[in-house]
């Protein structure tokens, strides 16, 4: 069906392409949460002239279309600082736990975009802490290209307006040097990060212990099944009395292990993990 | 009774709708009303407390995947977009903004419509873009119901002219109409 030039699926049509897709390509993409998937599909399905659902299936059986497709299906995460509240807590509340520790180690999972890695890495220069820390950043997709720091302009304001939020004492500028005019965060800051592939969807283990894990807004694109298995990875990745931080508008309600955490801080959905 | 999905859009101009919408409702209305609104993104406290002392029914802000319940208000949570989904629960998410809105209203229209078809009831009220427009299409397409306020009479008319200008809608309607409309409805689908 056709509605102001956009490609509606039926419920059918979907499961006929996310049926094509596990066979042909090993994805399966059922266990990404429906409606958002969907109009994605039909978003990116845009800029090709779509008559009926078989044409789409040729269309995805070139590679590179699909990649393209796959790609654009991983949401991006808007703007760096985002929830500024939330960045002021793990700045000076969070963070200040781990100033005698001889070691921290963070997890980033399921990033695509850069903007909660560059908070991050901001976060624990203005803390003092990033000589210390190892960030691991994983990903479904290739994500080495985070490295290529250059922000936007555009992007630039928004993240200024939100870091002045944060109440950091420490000047935004500082944290960038220029590049063809253009605002590209400092090298040095990506010299603790290590970059994995790193798949929920495939249930694939981290074996390894991380003091906090920053999990915002990425579960959201995940089934209810998938995201209770995605966080019970986590936990079982998080050290004891380590800090799992989701989205404010996510929750571990559903999940069959939320009372294996305490929340520390309701209004920035920091939990702890208990003994 | 016939269960029904009130989804409410309202950009500039439409606030004090709301909240004398929220004043007419009665305490036991039985269908869940969305609201989504276009709202500052960092403010998030103090809205729906200003929204909860004009009525006696529960105002919401869903996380994801929470189950959307009769005799409920929801509102759209700052910075997300909100999709209603086939079981009854919503979807965030943070998707590129849609004419600069997120929440995008168009989202929260076009997704009630594939789920939930014939049982939406779509309302679009003042607002200075044009988000709503093409989610209230569908939402006629799929058999729902869709109620526009007047051009007239709203506070700033592009937001309801759009949809006119794209399809005919089922009422056209003063705020005050619509008000009474919304909180009668009980009385029709029985």
């Amino acid at each position: 069906m056709i509605i102001n030039n956009i490609y509606i699926l039926t419920r059918n049509e979907y499961l006929n392409i996310i049926n094509f897709i596990q066979r042909e390509y090993n994805i399966d993409i059922s266990k990404y949460s429906f409606s958002i998937t969907k109009r994605r599909i039909e978003e990116f399905l845009r800029q090709f002239d779509i008559k009926n659902s078989d044409t789409i299936i040729e269309l995805l059986k070139n590679k590179n279309i699909f990649e393209r497709l796959w790609e654009y299906l991983h949401v991006p995460t808007t703007e760096m600082f985002r929830d500024a509240s939330v960045w002021k807590i793990f700045q000076q509340k969070l963070l200040e736990k781990f100033e005698n520790n001889d070691f921290i180690k963070i997890w980033l999972p399921e990033v695509t975009t850069d903007d909660e890695l560059y908070t991050t890495l901001i976060a624990l220069y203005n803390s003092r802490l990033q000589h210390k820390t190892r960030i691991t950043v994983s990903s479904e997709l290739k994500n080495e290209k985070l490295t290529e720091a250059v922000i936007s302009e555009d992007e630039f304001q928004v993240a200024l307006r939100n870091y002045q939020g944060t109440k950091s004492n420490n000047n935004f500028h500082n944290h960038f040097i220029k590049k063809d005019n253009q605002p590209v965060l400092k090298t040095e800051y990506f010299s603790n990060v290590v970059f994995r592939k790193h798949s929920f969807a495939k249930d694939e283990r981290m074996n390894e212990v991380f003091d906090i894990v920053i999990f915002r807004n990425r579960m959201l694109y995940f089934n209810p099944q998938l995201q209770n298995s995605a966080l019970t990875t986590i936990y079982n990745s998080l050290a004891v009395k380590g800090y799992l931080i989701i989205g404010l508008g996510e929750t571990l309600n559903n999940w069959s292990l939320k009372n294996k955490f305490n929340q520390v801080h309701k209004d920035a959905n920091i939990f702890q993990k208990r003994k | 009774m016939a269960q029904k999905y009130i989804i409410v859009g309202g950009s500039a101009g439409s606030f004090q709708i709301i909240l004398e919408l929220l004043e007419a409702l009665p305490k036991n209305y039985p269908f869940p009303i969305f609201l989504v609104l276009h709202r500052l993104k960092n403010v998030r406290t103090g809205f729906v407390e200003a929204l909860s002392t004009k009525t006696k029914i529960k105002i919401i802000e869903p996380a994801d995947k929470e189950l959307i319940e009769a005799g409920n208000i929801y509102i759209a949570p700052a910075n997300y977009h909100t999709y209603l989904e086939f079981d009854n629960t919503v979807s965030l998410s943070t998707e590129e903004t849609i004419n600069h809105s997120r929440p995008s209203i168009d989202i929260t229209f076009g997704s009630a419509a594939y789920s939930q078809k014939e049982k939406v009831v779509g309302v679009l009220l003042s607002g200075a873009n044009k988000d709503g427009a093409e989610g209230l299409h569908r939402i006629h397409q799929m058999g729902g119901t869709t109620i526009v306020q007047n051009p007239n009479d709203a506070k700033i008319s592009t937001m309801p002219q759009a949809a006119i200008d794209l399809f005919e809608p089922t009422k056209i309607m003063t705020a005050k109409e619509i008000i009474n409309y919304i909180s009668k409805l009980h009385f029709i689908y029985v």
